[in-house]
């Protein structure tokens, strides 16, 4: 048995070959950081448990609350808000969910019940609160603030989002780019100018479908961009033309038929199309093979819209016989065009293909 | 003889010591890096709702590619649950990889197939097709079927990859259960980054014994067996450790087979999967990485810990040897081929870190380990253990395996919470405290040995038999 009342630490130490003291130090080393995180893993789920039962207490309130405030005439606005903040809004907690749970109300109302819940937002003081994580500094905090801002439709000096337009977090860029969107009466894009960083196709993704949803003033003329630094800027406002169906800025895109930006030059070869410019292919057939694989593709799905037989067969003939990404694109334009003989064409290419003529 | 032996000990131990110890800062950096990148993903995504943009027109269209090798007891189940998912543009590509089965027959007969004359290009070699098929049936007009020769995994996502109408491919296994949002968040990255993003891969969760309804999972469950419950231990490591970490630094090598999203061109451009390698996917990126580094062009590939797939893994020792035997033979079939990045400044983070660290840590640490083994033996033989030494190294270990296993359950309870019952955390912590004592050998083991049947020459999958999915209206994975 081991005798622990002889045990002598010192001794033990001083007798112990170094490797040992090591790897026991190691050992433990390790299994205090193991005992660390493993009360951590307890800590975290019965912390994530606790406020999981206060956040669901709050939305029960809020639900109700919410509902009495929009749906209930004879609920006393003034008497009860003071209520909830006094007793509602205490911890940082309470207030998020708070927000979190009228911006979910908001989300599914519209009109005047949605002007009610901005209301009661500020006279809940959530404004203040929200304003304070504006300047925070900390980047998600600051793009969760902008975020509730514009959903909410809560304007702020225009010089307090304008900063946060060109930072370096995609996140927090994305947020004030919506805020602008969100809350303009006209002219919702006006951003642009003020935009030195590329928006992503995510951003502009976000961009066109708050436009479509949110925005109801009158469309911008998506011309005024097409000069903008940014390629990026200057390739949505070509697609927002077509989408917005501004035939009258046809003229304005016809040069970037002859861009050197690949990016540009598709994108306008499809908004023409959508537009449906006639002119278009007599631009773009006669240089066909002048162009990079991805520009012949959208030539060739520009003469599939707008274009007849005749047409195809004059980009045929540009086709080199080993182009078969644009060979199987223009056979099945081809049997587009001519469905009786749909089989024949797949019949010939097939074996092509197979002798590689 | 004596003192031979015991300067031999002496060397080999220090070599030993100090392996041990650069693998373990290499694990501490892991540990780190994936907190920070966990962290980050977590603020970037509470306050935005990305679901509502499902409805948009403006998100790219995906190519879904499934191989399919005698899947017939599941098939037409896992076809149904793919062509549920929630993404505004996608064709489903099921490739029957020349099945001895009757999955042809299922998927005729249920989604009501006829021959499609449909025009391809062989832009990869693959095996021969014998036909395109597509569904009479409307409602299934995003399904494609390819019935061709069989010849493997790798061919029979080239023939895909040859067949499919989009520029985006998503490559998954037929069998895996998608989260509903899971294109959507795996095509992100495509969609929000400032460089090319060539590829990006999600984590991939263990569905064994988890509650599936419709194709999706409705309640996560604690795999029953050992094996299997070993494995969510071992992805939690994996994923949310390993690869969070290295996409923090841009060092993916790998993305699953299981789940992955690729450029078409780009994947074109590089040559496609890879025939003569069991490790088809992480060969794959790597030749994509090298072209990108080789022709001097900025991109990035994209990593999302979100849980968007859950796959069954093996649960019997037989076919997780069998699978790990092969994940070795890839990961070093894989090293041999790009062996010109390693330590080559020109390829960066790829060239200085992720290639050394996974040829010094992830293939030879199981060699190394077996020699350490085999040392101890002949010590053990000339009777040199000194075993009150043996022992605390011995402890030394076994607390760092526990210590790893545990970090990597604390950043699943820190970000996702799968697991929601408390039971499991005490099971998943007694699990780590077995595993290294009873599952690490036996996977120490299947790497040597898939050393060994590489030098023999061995090239095959070998059969990995799955319990499946059975019923597909509400199943609860055995």
């Amino acid at each position: 048995m081991f005798n622990f009342e002889n045990f002598n630490f010192y001794l033990f130490l001083d007798s112990t070959p170094w490797i040992m003291k090591l790897n026991i130090f190691i050992a433990l080393f390790f299994i205090s950081l193991a005992l660390i995180f493993f009360i951590s893993i307890i800590w975290i789920r019965i912390f994530k448990i606790y406020r999981n039962e206060k956040k669901r207490k709050q939305q029960g309130l809020l639900i109700d609350f919410l509902n009495s405030y929009l749906f209930d005439e004879d609920f006393n606005k003034e008497l009860e808000i003071k209520n909830f903040k006094e007793n509602h809004l205490k911890t940082p907690l309470e207030i998020k969910v708070t927000i979190k749970e009228i911006l979910h109300f908001h989300e599914n109302l519209k009109g005047e019940s949605a002007r009610d819940l901005e209301v009661l937002f500020r006279n809940l003081g959530l404004v203040e609160f929200t304003l304070m994580d504006l300047d925070d500094g900390r980047w998600f905090t600051t793009a969760r603030a902008i975020n509730a801002l514009s959903e909410l439709s809560i304007e702020v000096p225009n010089d307090r989002i304008e900063a946060y337009l060109n930072e370096s977090r995609n996140e927090v860029r994305q947020q004030s780019q919506l805020y602008f969107l969100k809350l303009a009466k006209e002219q919702p894009l006006k951003f642009l100018d003020k935009t030195v960083r590329p928006l992503t196709t995510w951003q502009q993704i976000y961009i066109e479908n708050a436009l479509k949803n949110f925005y109801k003033g009158p469309a911008p003329d998506f011309s005024q961009w097409l000069d903008h630094e940014l390629t990026s800027v200057v390739e949505f406002s070509i697609r927002m033309i077509a989408r917005y169906n501004q035939f009258e800025n046809i003229p304005k895109l016809i040069p970037f038929l002859k861009s050197k930006n690949d990016t540009l030059k598709c994108e306008a070869i499809n908004s023409l199309t959508n537009l449906e410019d006639t002119g278009l292919l007599e631009l773009l057939i006669p240089d066909f093979s002048e162009n990079s694989r991805i520009i012949k593709l959208q030539i060739l799905e520009a003469v599939k819209q707008l274009g007849s037989y005749e047409d195809l067969k004059r980009v045929g003939a540009q086709l080199a016989p080993i182009d078969w990404e644009l060979r199987i694109k223009y056979h099945n334009i081809e049997q587009g065009f001519l469905p009786e003989k749909k089989e024949l064409i797949y019949s010939q290419f097939m074996l092509e293909k197979r002798f590689e003529i | 003889m004596g003192s031979n032996l015991s300067q031999f000990t002496e060397i080999a131990s220090w070599f030993f010591l100090i392996y041990g110890s650069i693998i373990i800062s290499g694990y501490l950096f892991t540990a780190i890096y994936s907190l920070i990148e966990i962290r980050d993903y977590k603020r970037r995504n509470n306050f935005e709702d990305d679901i509502a943009l499902l409805q948009s027109l403006n998100l790219p269209a995906i190519s879904i590619l499934a191989p399919a090798f005698n899947e017939g007891l599941n098939i037409v189940e896992n076809v149904r649950s793919l062509l549920t998912i929630n993404y505004p543009s996608f064709e489903i590509v099921i490739i029957n990889d020349g099945s001895s089965d009757n999955s042809m027959e299922l998927l005729f007969a249920e989604y009501e197939l006829e021959k499609k004359d449909i025009l391809y290009h062989n832009f990869v070699e693959t095996k021969d097709i014998k036909g395109i098929y597509k569904s009479k049936n409307k409602a299934f007009k995003n399904l494609t079927v390819v019935d061709k020769v069989n010849g493997g995994k790798a061919d029979a996502l080239n023939t895909g990859i040859n067949i499919c109408q989009n520029s985006v491919i998503c490559c998954i296994d037929v069998d895996c259960i998608l989260e509903n949002d899971a294109m959507l968040k795996l095509i992100k990255p495509f969609l929000n980054n400032g460089n090319k993003v060539i590829a990006s891969g999600g984590v991939i969760r263990v569905a064994n014994s988890c509650v599936i309804e419709d194709g999706r999972i409705i309640e996560v469950k604690l795999p029953d067996t050992f094996v299997a419950r070993v494995q969510v231990l071992e992805y939690f490591r994996a994923f949310l450790m390993g690869r969070m970490a290295w996409s923090r630094v841009d060092g993916l090598l790998l993305i699953s087979g299981a789940f992955g999203m690729f450029d078409k061109q780009i994947v074109i451009e590089a040559g496609g999967y890879n025939t003569n390698t069991v490790g088809e996917d992480m060969e794959l990126l790597v030749r994509m990485r090298r072209m990108m580094q080789e022709r001097d062009e900025p991109y990035t590939v994209g990593f999302v810990p979100d849980p968007l797939c859950w796959t069954e893994v093996p649960q019997t020792w037989k076919v997780l040897q069998r699978q790990r035997n092969r994940w070795t033979r890839g990961t070093a079939e894989t090293l041999w081929m790009h062996k010109k990045m390693m330590f080559n400044p020109k390829y960066k983070v790829l060239g200085m870190l992720s290639t050394p660290f996974w040829f010094f840590f992830e293939w030879l640490a199981p060699l190394i380990e077996f020699t350490g083994i085999l040392f101890f033996i002949i010590l053990f033989i000339f009777g040199q253990v000194s075993w009150q030494i043996f022992l605390t190294f011995f402890l030394a270990v076994y607390s760092f395996a526990i210590l790893f296993s545990v970090t990597a359950l604390f950043f699943e309870e820190y970000s996702f919470q799968q697991y929601k019952k408390p039971s499991y955390i005490f099971r998943l912590i007694g699990t780590a405290m077995l595993e290294p004592i009873i599952y690490h050998p036996v996977i120490m083991w299947s790497a040597v040995m898939g050393n060994f049947d590489l030098l023999r020459g061995k090239n095959s999958w070998g059969v990995m038999s799955r319990a499946g999915l059975s019923n597909p209206v509400k199943k609860q994975k055995k």
